[in-house]
């Protein structure tokens, strides 16, 4: 266990050098620090749902998921990602999704919140949506 | 004045309007769009080297008094750093640029033509700047910065003080715009801090931020302060 988190550790730095050095660093930093998100592989959700709000827009951009938990209650979560101006670059732009749409979105949350950052959206015909990457998506984690 | 500035480099047109209007086909073109390449010649950009001062500051800084969180704009160099596309007008007098980060709006005073020097007490967010060319270069020197946390880095708190100092040097190579600059702080900074950065030409119009101050303010719920709470 110790030994895996150390080689996890060091992935992480040698991604961190490896992102100074090819100047991916201002890249891939969010509006402000995001560090509420969990990064860890234990936290992360995917989720079907409908989408009940769409928010494009900046500094970030926000979907709400209605969903079912194991329960039987109904939960909204709230999926934030990048402004809209990164949205647009990968071709996610404000009418990709609209309100009633179901979709499955993976997400990194805030542990024990139905808050997360946005990974990426499959919606029912199966067109992804996929944010470019941001400082809030862990390293781990293969689209 | 500035509703009306903001309007005339909102349009497409001007950016064709204010080639036809810059003084001499000796001035190099740098009107249009701009869209992100990479570093200057591939060059990875290092990052600022703080003195003992700036270095206290960034350790002592917590992160819920970010000014982000309320929408006030990040100033240069951060600004530039971070990766949004901005368009660039040349005027006869003045150079505009508008980045796609926050709206921010920037005007390059043209030296020679008698625009006057910012008044003793005029600190602003994104300084006072005035440009010359240079052979094929924009130059441009800013000043009278406000104090600012966010002083080169728009994630990393460094501050810049009243004294700090920034020049850039914009030139053209075909379809790509280059930068290379140095920002200057005795108070924050132990070396001057270099980085360049290229762009190609982008054919899509600038996309509004309008930054949402709710929207903004929302993720500094969920940060843990470094200091006790008051009682």
């Amino acid at each position: 266990m110790r030994r895996s988190l150390r080689t996890l550790l060091a992935a992480r730095v040698t991604l961190a050098i490896l992102g100074v050095v090819l100047g991916w660093g201002a890249e891939a930093l969010a509006h402000h620090s995001t560090t509420y998100y969990s990064k860890e592989q234990k936290d992360f959700v995917k989720l079907q749902g409908k989408v009940v709000r769409w928010e494009f827009r900046s500094p970030h951009s926000q979907i709400y998921l209605e969903t079912t938990d194991k329960d039987g209650k109904v939960v909204v979560w709230r999926f934030e990602s990048t402004p809209s101006a990164w949205l647009i670059r990968e071709g996610f732009k404000e009418e990709s999704l609209s309100v009633g749409d179901i979709v499955t979105i993976e997400g990194f949350p805030i542990p024990g919140q139905p808050f997360a950052w946005l990974g990426k959206v499959t919606k029912a015909d199966g067109t992804r949506l996929l944010p470019q990457r941001s400082s809030a998506t862990p390293d781990w984690w293969k689209p | 004045m500035a509703v009306a500035l903001v309007a005339v480099v909102a349009h497409p047109s001007t950016y064709l309007n204010a080639q036809s209007a810059a003084p001499s086909s000796a001035v190099p073109k740098l009107s249009g769009l701009w869209h992100r390449k990479g570093p200057l010649n591939g060059k990875p950009n290092q990052p600022a080297v703080p003195t003992n001062r700036g270095a206290g500051f960034d350790k002592a800084f917590d992160d819920a008094m970010n000014p982000t969180y309320d929408c006030s704009a990040s100033p240069i160099p951060g600004l530039i750093n971070d990766n949004y596309d901005f368009g660039i007008t040349q005027q006869a007098d003045r150079v505009i640029i508008r980045y796609e980060k926050m709206d921010i709006v920037r005007t390059i005073w043209l030296e020679g033509h008698g625009h006057p020097q910012p008044e003793k007490n005029d600190y602003t967010n994104q300084g006072h700047s005035f440009g010359r060319y240079e052979g094929d270069r924009l130059v441009v020197q800013t000043t009278k910065f406000a104090f600012d946390p966010r002083g080169f880095s728009a994630n990393r708190w460094i501050p810049g003080s009243t004294m700090k100092k920034m020049t850039e040097r914009y030139w053209r190579e075909g379809d790509t715009l280059k930068l290379d600059s140095v920002s200057e702080d005795p108070l924050t900074l132990r070396e001057p801090y270099h980085y360049g950065w290229e762009w190609t030409v982008r054919t899509e119009e600038l996309t509004p931020y309008d930054c949402d101050p709710e929207d903004s303010r929302w993720g500094a719920q969920w940060h843990k302060s470094k200091y006790p709470a008051d009682k």
